[in-house]
């Protein structure tokens, strides 16, 4: 057991965190948030790639670097810590990933060596979660609207899976629209999205198995990928969460440090210290979920599917705690637009969203637990 | 970042597995399964005399206070060691709890400011059990405000005078040593007057009485001093020297509670999923929820402990994060107990045992847990520990330092 960062996890990490210091400052966010209110900074984009964190878990033959999921998450909790306005969580938590575990060798040949060079930003639509109706599949090609669909209007490629199948669709293709629309989270947009008989490319299913099975893939494996691939955004997600509520805190207890009222700093009083302390305690138990959590999911450990609900619920309720904390510890000034606490606080509630409802979550984690108190 | 056993872990574990097999006491299991979570008495066995023959066996064999340095008794284990251990003896510990004072706050307090001869004489027979120790620090007017302690001690000649009175002493009728802080000079701020000693519980001049509480249980005294006399070669720490001496043995303190402080979380699950009138706990989502909330808690705080203890490097003290601890528990095994009850219906009420669900462990624990939050540091200075210590907050402006 070790409970400490490795030495290539620490310098992977203050590598990322010495680029974000410069680049992902608030101003840089919000002159990308006048520029293309529905798209990303790309400048930022192709600074992460050159840093190899879009290509971090994609293997070295696509042009990535080859590590693993745990690495991944501490330089998301990384990320989280600064104001990213890229497509990180739909591109990188999701989409490469899925390319990766369903896409043919020609697919991941083609589209995670662009991902990887920080090329192009892709959108990732979980039916299940953005469709009322199924998508109809006909010849090649996708009929269907999806609903709020997180970095859509700057996306170059959509991955799209269902139980029954997973598809490539491009951006470009004359059978997508997309329509952006008004949302409350100002660092990462989303857009309906409708597709009429836009060109679908199978993945996986039409070309090579997955793993070393010879048979084609089934719709259990589909299932089953689906499924690994919403527990790995989650894990990868509460990491950002994570980082979120601690640059939450930072800024917080900074500003309670230099802030006077009746004579004295604020950070001084008790009722301050105590709902510091707390968010502080939230963030620990959301640290340590996550860390599991992220062992679990770099090991393929059979804890995965409690560890990633644990790592979800604990840091989606300490990112909304801190977030809103946040605003409380400033006061009046916290809930200016000039400061960043807003876009913390709006971040917090779409990312709460974004993994599904939690009533989910808490399924998978109390069956999950109740089989294992079970069985001992 | 790794949490699972490597191959040195592995035979670790092996080993200790290996030996409790041998050595356990299985006939105790089925009463140390269903204590509450703060153990004072078995069912049909004597507790202080089992702790006692449990100790040592696993003294005589190396596998007591595993952490501590072999020269006293220990075993030179890793910190990642001595989680393996507790993981293993699993209900066992239940065992220890008599001498969870001497070796989680005055053992690791005598290694850093006895004497080598002290060290010698005192630690080992903490190993073994022979010897069981209490802390001597809260008193009537000096709870949270620990540094307003006002038992004098005065020197006179080669030792040292004490009047005074202490409460909350934890065991103090079964203890043969204590560890007294106590104020040397009342004429400097009250965090520089104080000093540290230990001495012998059975002294001339110490009355011990026990306290009656809330929960009707006896495991807490008030412990007066009439003129006891302590050698000076029993002082910890320079004069003046005791706060700082008492924090280092609050930090060790926090450190254990931080990391084994069983929530009841599991025993909940088992009665969620039992079946009753209006079906399963279980099955219920609101029920769901709940429980939802409280195991991310309860994993979060188990792993929280193993970052905690297992970052550690080997023999470094703990430091404040480690307040964490408690400060999750201690309101949870409230929430535990009242959702155990409520699923319980109008049964819910009985503590009698033998009647009581679950051998009145819910019951107990809800009475038992409104002390938790208090004892060791209150739920409110473990909040200014982490906001001053660890988030760098400053301090109240105060009169009295």
């Amino acid at each position: 057991m070790e409970f400490q960062l490795s030495d290539l996890q620490r310098e992977l990490v203050e590598g990322v965190e010495r680029y974000l210091r410069d680049a992902a400052t608030p101003e840089a966010a919000r002159a990308s948030l006048d520029r293309e209110p529905h798209g990303y900074d790309r400048e930022l984009w192709r600074g992460l790639a050159s840093l190899g964190v879009t290509g971090l878990s994609i293997g070295e033959a696509y042009g990535g670097m080859g590590l693993g999921d745990l690495e991944l998450g501490f330089v998301a909790e990384c990320a989280g810590r600064f104001l990213v306005r890229a497509p990180l969580g739909s591109t990188i938590w999701r989409s490469a990933a899925a390319i990766e575990l369903l896409g043919s060798e020609a697919q991941k040949e083609r589209w995670l060596t662009k991902i990887a060079a920080g090329d192009i930003a892709v959108a990732y639509v979980d039916v299940a979660a953005h469709a009322f109706a199924e998508p109809e599949i006909a010849g090649g090609r996708l009929t269907a609207r999806f609903s709020v669909v997180a970095d859509a209007m700057a996306a170059d490629l959509f991955v799209v899976v269902a139980p029954g199948g997973a598809w490539l669709i491009e951006a470009e293709d004359e059978g997508v629209a997309r329509t952006a629309l008004e949302t409350f989270d100002l660092l990462q947009p989303s857009a309906d999205v409708a597709l009429t008989g836009a060109t679908a490319e199978p993945m996986g299913a039409a070309a090579e198995p997955m793993g070393a099975a010879a048979e084609p893939m089934g719709e259990r494996d589909v299932r089953d990928a689906i499924r690994f691939l919403r527990q790995r955004a989650a894990v990868l997600t509460a990491f950002e969460q994570v980082g979120m509520c601690q640059a939450a805190i930072d800024g917080a207890v900074a500003y309670a440090k230099e802030r006077y009222a009746f004579g004295r700093a604020i950070g001084s009083f008790q009722a301050v210290k105590h709902l510091l302390a707390d968010m502080y305690v939230k963030m620990e138990i959301a640290r340590s979920n996550s860390y599991y959590a992220g062992w679990a999911l770099a090991t393929r450990d059979a804890n995965l599917t409690a560890a990633a609900a644990a790592a979800h619920l604990s840091a989606t309720d300490a990112l909304r705690h801190c977030a809103a904390n946040a605003i409380q510890v400033h006061g009046g000034i916290g809930f200016t637009w000039e400061l960043d606490c807003h876009l913390r606080y709006r971040r917090a509630h779409h990312l709460a969203l974004q993994s599904g409802p939690a009533r989910l979550w808490q399924d998978d984690l109390i069956d999950a637990l109740a089989r294992q108190r079970e069985a001992a | 970042m790794d949490f699972s056993d490597n191959a040195r872990d592995a035979a670790f574990r092996a080993e200790a597995r290996a030996w409790l097999d041998a050595n356990r006491p299985v006939e105790l299991a089925p009463q140390l399964a269903e204590l509450g979570f703060a153990p004072n008495s078995l069912r049909d066995a004597d507790l202080l005399a089992e702790s006692r023959k449990w100790q040592r066996r696993k003294a005589d064999a190396g596998w007591a206070c595993i952490h501590w340095p072999g020269a006293y008794g220990g075993r030179d284990a890793s910190p990642v060691e001595r989680i393996i251990w507790k993981q293993e003896e699993g209900i066992y510990a239940n065992l220890s709890h008599l001498f969870f004072i001497g070796q989680n706050m005055c053992g690791p307090t005598l290694i850093d400011h006895a004497t080598e001869e002290q060290k010698r004489r005192y630690l080992p027979p903490i190993v073994s059990g022979d010897e069981i120790w209490c802390q001597l620090f809260s008193e009537p007017t000096a709870g949270s405000d620990l540094a307003a302690v006002q038992t004098r001690a005065v020197r006179d000649g080669d030792d040292w005078v004490v009047n005074g009175q202490k409460v909350w002493t934890s065991g103090a009728h079964f203890s043969n040593f204590g560890l007294l802080l106590a104020r040397t000079d009342p004429t400097v701020a009250k965090h520089q007057g104080l000093t540290m000693f230990f001495l012998d519980m059975a002294s001339p001049g110490i009355d011990i009485r026990p306290i009656r509480q809330a929960d009707g249980g006896a495991e807490f005294n008030e412990v007066f001093f009439a003129d006891v006399r302590i050698p000076d070669s029993q002082r910890l720490g320079a004069p003046g020297e005791g706060w700082k001496v008492a924090l280092g043995t609050l930090m060790n303190e926090r450190l254990s509670h931080g990391t084994g402080m069983p929530t009841g979380f599991p025993e909940l699950l088992d009665l969620a999923q039992s079946d009753r009138a209006g079906g399963r706990p279980i099955d219920d989502p609101a029920v769901r929820a709940k429980l939802a909330s409280l195991a991310v808690r309860e994993s979060g705080l188990r792993l929280t402990g193993l970052r905690l203890v297992g970052g550690l490097k080997r023999g470094e003290a703990p430091g404040p994060a480690s307040s964490i601890g408690k400060l999750v528990a201690g309101p949870m095994m409230q929430e535990v107990a009242a959702l155990a009850i409520e699923m319980q219906g109008a049964m819910g009420v009985v503590s009698e045992y033998g009647k009581a669900e679950a051998a009145a462990r819910f019951q107990t624990m809800l009475l038992r847990s409104a002390a938790t939050r208090i004892e060791g540091g209150t739920d409110e200075i473990l909040r200014n520990i982490i906001a001053e210590r660890v988030l760098g907050l400053p301090p109240e402006p105060r009169v009295d330092k």
